[in-house]
């Protein structure tokens, strides 16, 4: 989780680069597989703990830098990383089980996590329209939730819960 | 066993379907499990069904699609969106939890699979997000809510509630129930600009 770039964009590389590549993506399949049997099996249970526990420190860890650097505020980066975590596992369940791709939130950046999570790269030019195949759809929607995800990101992260008492922006 | 009409067989057939499924698993139920559990012969559980997935899809759809007549009812007592949302909130979080919600992650693990099994999830899926996008469409009708796009709103809330449900049940206890109603709540205002208190009997 070093490198460089500003935590808001590697937050959004670490979270938009885990979601399904596609409804056919093996490895999400695995997850919610997993998932169904956690309640009855004890070693899953605390197998899928530790990853959780692992993830969401990661997470946490991120915000946690961009609190350090001025990007944003954030009273609670723990609590913040298990809503985050959240959305991106609901989204990944819509994606993955129900191929639902409208409002387009549901593609993966095409670029490695890691190369965007070590430069913190974001995507600046956005076209769409004109698409002329499947796949090149897919190419456009994924550049459109790179950016639209960073913004329910900053939300997100930047909100602070009301019954935690001060209120905080954008720094 | 006594004489049934089809539709009080189909529904003994389900009855015996979610049994064993309570205790073995959704994926892990054959048409063997249940028709032992019913003291009969499988050609029976045949002769209703044409395979075990559209078994497995109708014991999922009764006992899900029950949670979802409840949602739906309690909305329906309450005459502003306010405190219908409060009313969805407050059956989202409870229906999610326990033996449906294990029903829930057995269903989306076997949905891949079972093409009936996914039909269903996707229906139910979307009837619950269709109940609370309603929700917010008149209350930005009604000014009493703001969005600009009520269909996303309501899938980031039903995102966050269920990836959060999901931490509880499946992943261990890093967070809380009582975290998960308050986040609801804490979302609620965040994606309309009201309080909500999901936590209300």
């Amino acid at each position: 989780m070093n490198g460089s770039g500003s935590a808001l964009g590697r937050l959004d590389a670490v979270l938009c680069e885990s979601l399904p590549t596609d409804a056919d993506d093996a490895s999400w399949l695995l997850w919610i597989e997993t998932w169904g049997e956690t309640r009855r099996s004890d070693a899953l249970r605390s197998v899928m703990g530790e990853l959780d526990a692992h993830e969401n420190a990661a997470v946490a860890h991120l915000i946690g830098l961009g609190v350090a650097a001025g990007e944003f505020t954030c009273p609670d980066p723990t609590a913040a990383a298990s809503r985050l975590t959240a959305v991106r596992d609901g989204l990944a369940i819509d994606r993955r089980l129900f191929h639902r791709d409208l409002p387009v939130r549901r593609c993966r950046h095409p670029t490695p996590q890691l190369d965007r999570a070590r430069t913190g790269a974001r995507t600046r030019h956005i076209q769409f329209g004109g698409a002329r195949s499947h796949r090149e759809r897919v190419a456009n929607a994924s550049r459109l939730v790179v950016r639209l995800d960073i913004s329910t990101a900053r939300r997100i992260i930047v909100t602070t819960p009301q019954r935690r008492g001060r209120r905080f922006s954008k720094g | 066993m006594a004489r049934l009409q089809p539709h009080e067989r189909r529904d003994a057939i389900v009855q015996a379907t979610l049994r064993v499924a309570r205790s073995q698993g959704l994926g892990a139920t054959t048409v063997r499990d249940v028709a032992r559990e019913m003291g009969t012969s499988s050609g029976l559980i045949h002769h209703y069904f044409d395979s075990m997935d559209d078994v497995l899809a109708a014991a999922f759809e009764h006992a899900a699609g029950r949670d979802l007549e409840r949602a739906r009812d309690a909305v329906a007592a309450e005459h502003d969106p306010h405190s219908q949302l409060e009313a969805f909130m407050h059956c989202y979080a409870p229906a999610q939890s326990d033996w449906t919600m294990q029903l829930w992650l057995d269903a989306w693990a076997e949905a891949a699979r079972r093409p009936a099994v996914q039909a269903v999830s996707r229906r139910l899926n979307r009837a619950w997000q269709a109940l609370v996008r309603d929700i917010i469409v008149a209350g930005v009708a009604g000014g009493c809510f703001r969005a600009d796009d009520p269909e996303a709103a309501a899938w980031r809330l039903l995102s966050m509630l269920d990836g959060l449900t999901l931490q509880v049940v499946a992943h261990g206890t890093l967070i809380s129930r009582a975290d998960v109603v308050a986040w609801a709540g804490d979302a609620a205002h965040r994606e309309l600009g009201i309080s909500i208190d999901a936590r209300r009997p």
